[in-house]
């Protein structure tokens, strides 16, 4: 077993330049994990959730979620994933799938062993996982659910063609399906839990969901000011609320605060670097061992501004509860094709005025490593912005080389300054 | 007279290139690197500068490359070895779009214009395709890199090289030698290995002539040549193409010196 898991040159983000909204998330993510903990003791069922498991209805059913993605992604950030990758493979799985379910896994198996961040995930009660975005996290589920001899709902959620920006753009077919999915998980629910469905409770979760998901949207438009007042680095720990606790006020009283201190930047101009020279995008998943990277921009005038990943397009609407549930879980282009990929790219690299374009090459994470290279040269054709790809892994720091990433960013911010001079 | 250095630590030599305001070639000089790039660093520019007769109050500005550029505490600044080839490049043959830059453990390709990047692609994964690979190879075979690829255009029989690996491939070329095959017929196969990855990269960005190449690999005519087959393009060498990541740096030296002077 490995000790010391942490190349020297991958560091955290620093927090001197963040929002004041996002130092403090930590402090929301912590009690989330708290809650989990004290609802566990007290008896209360805990379901782990994919992605796009819709969790007003879990809250409405007083069921408590916690997500093993976003669980291997904070073991990531703290140093440890690595250690319980080895746990994994040690055990027979192969280290070419994905960092998150090995991560996790390896948590399961080691259990205490292994010290993780924030108590761990509580033991599950059962799993509830969907198919979108990629076939390898149902299989994740369920081996989950095998090892650990629990319950497992698995939604079948049908990838979407071409699809983009909203529910009118999405296939009926596709949505009333996926409902119908959402749906036929409250019998499994009802039977694990013995709770039994409140549609008033779900209705008013779905009205919170709806105003913090719509602060976020107004977020989203606030960030394309010159100079960006909101980087990834800020928006990959501020997206958790609405992701994870949506239809809970504490969600709704986040994104308000960061929607007031965004607008506040905005207002008086305020950038995330005190002199921005370039503006970046970055798309696919972060290195969350190496969050630094954010900052490494910053002493050539740099900001990344905005990020591809994790934007949702359509909102919950409590009149419509089951469909719009439906229709706000296909809507991430991670569950269309290539093509709502390529377009959210271009359409993100306009509005965000941006400069250049960083792609993270993320080994194992696969339906989002295919379409880069793809992305990269419709932008360089469609945008007309130099693109570089960073090749490493979300979660398993094994596979970051320092030298050939700096290498590779130094050259092309070289590239971008030297555009900007006119030189190109 | 005003003279500029250009100080390449790259990951098997070092090289230092001094020149004139006018851009002539004044002194070179080259070292392996080694395991302290710092001192390799002083040691190839004191060189330079004993072989030009100059002293170090002579040099007016110093750019420094490669992956050892941040050791060259000397240096005025820093660039890339991206920025300094395709800048040495232009000056070593001018007109080129396609660069194929083959080093000690990387491969690139850059598409340039006017000395200039617009895009480029490098392979920094995997041994294979680069000049370690060629390092390991010439020790299995007993044969100096300087003679192995007049040796390999010598081949008669063509065969291929299967595994991906240059820890595979050097036991695949043992097995080879151990089946008696010719020695020029196995460097062919040794040099085409590496002539298809870079290939397969430099379709990757596009590849649109004038093509040069760079980096110390260019000096294998085998590869050069392996590369001309695969791609059907003409492919252009200097004399000088190893040194273009230093070359490149003492032009950009020139570059941010008439940025700060009015001579």
């Amino acid at each position: 077993m490995s000790s010391n898991t942490a190349t020297p040159q991958t560091t955290r983000i620093k927090r001197k330049g963040l929002l004041e909204t996002t130092r403090e998330s930590g402090k929301l993510l912590t009690e989330f994990y708290s809650r989990a903990h004290e609802a566990k003791a007290q008896g209360k069922k805990v379901a782990w959730c994919g992605v796009r498991v819709p969790v007003e209805l879990l809250y409405a059913m007083d069921i408590v979620p916690v997500f093993p993605e976003q669980f291997a992604a904070m073991c990531a950030a703290r140093k440890v994933a690595v250690q319980l990758c080895e746990v994994a493979e040690a055990a027979g799985y192969s280290p070419e799938i994905c960092s998150y379910a090995r991560t996790v896994i390896g948590h399961i198996l080691a259990g205490d062993t292994i010290e993780t961040p924030r108590g761990g995930l509580p033991e599950a009660d059962f799993f509830l996982v969907t198919s979108t975005t990629c076939d390898t996290r149902v299989k994740w589920f369920e081996e989950m659910a095998r090892i650990t001899n629990k319950p497992i709902k698995v939604m079948e959620a049908p990838y979407c063609g071409d699809c983009f920006g909203g529910e009118d753009v999405l296939n009926p077919r596709y949505i009333d399906y996926h409902a119908r999915e959402i749906e036929n998980m409250i019998p499994f629910l009802e039977e694990q839990t013995g709770n039994k469905l409140n549609m008033h409770k779900l209705k008013e979760m779905l009205k919170i969901s709806k105003k913090a998901h719509e602060l976020l949207h107004s977020v989203y438009k606030l960030r394309n000011a010159v100079p960006g007042p909101m980087g990834s680095g800020d928006m990959f720990s501020d997206m958790f609320p609405t992701m994870y606790m949506a239809g809970l006020k504490d969600s709704l009283d986040f994104n308000q605060k960061l929607y007031d201190e965004v607008k506040g930047r905005v207002d008086i101009g305020k950038g995330i670097v005190d002199e921005e020279k370039y503006r970046l995008m970055w798309g696919n998943l972060p290195f969350w061992f190496n969050m630094g990277l954010f900052n490494y921009f910053e002493s050539t005038g740099g900001a990344v501004v905005i990020e591809t990943s994790y934007y949702i397009p359509v909102t919950v609407n409590p009149e419509d509860p089951f469909r719009s549930m439906a229709a706000k879980m296909l809507s991430n282009p991670g569950n269309c094709s290539m093509y709502p990929f390529r377009r959210l790219s271009k359409k993100f690299a306009t509005e965000y005025k941006i400069d250049g374009a960083v792609l993270a090459y993320n080994r194992t994470c696969r339906p989002l490593y295919a379409i880069q290279m793809e992305i990269k040269k419709y932008l360089e054709n469609e945008i007309g912005v130099p693109v570089v790809m960073l090749e490493s892994d979300m979660a398993d720091e094994r596979n970051y080389s320092d030298a050939q990433v700096k290498t590779r960013l130094d050259a092309f911010i070289e590239m971008i300054l030297e555009k900007k001079k006119g030189n190109c | 007279m005003r003279y500029y250095c250009g100080i390449d630590i790259g990951s098997q030599s070092a090289k230092c290139i001094i020149i004139d305001k006018k851009k002539n070639l004044i002194s070179k000089s080259i070292a392996l690197t080694g395991v302290n790039a710092a001192k390799i660093g002083d040691s190839v520019f004191q060189d330079a500068l004993n072989q030009a007769g100059l002293k170090e109050e002579d040099i007016v500005q110093i750019v420094s490359t490669g992956y050892g550029r941040n050791r060259v505490e000397r240096a005025g600044s820093k660039y890339t070895e991206i920025m300094c080839h395709a800048r040495g490049m232009e000056h070593l043959i001018p007109g080129t779009r396609t660069l194929i830059d083959i080093g000690g453990q990387d491969s690139k390709v850059l598409r340039v214009q006017g000395g200039k990047v617009e895009n480029f692609m490098m392979n920094d994964k995997c041994a294979a395709g680069t000049g370690r690979f060629l390092e390991v190879m010439s020790n299995v075979l007993d044969c100096e890199l300087s003679e192995m690829g007049l040796k390999a255009l010598q081949a008669e029989e063509h065969f291929s090289i299967s595994n991906i690996c240059t820890i595979f491939a050097e036991s695949e070329v043992i097995s080879l030698v151990g089946q008696g095959k010719n020695g020029n017929d196995i460097l062919w196969a040794i040099v085409e290995s590496v002539a298809v990855r870079t290939a397969g990269l430099a379709r990757r960005l596009g590849v649109i002539p004038p093509v040069a190449m760079s980096g110390g690999v260019s000096e294998n005519q085998g590869v050069v040549e392996a590369l001309k087959q695969n791609l059907c393009v003409n492919i252009q060498v200097s004399p000088l193409s190893r040194w273009a990541g230093a070359l490149g740096a003492a032009l950009l030296a020139i570059e941010e010196d008439v940025i700060h002077t009015t001579e």
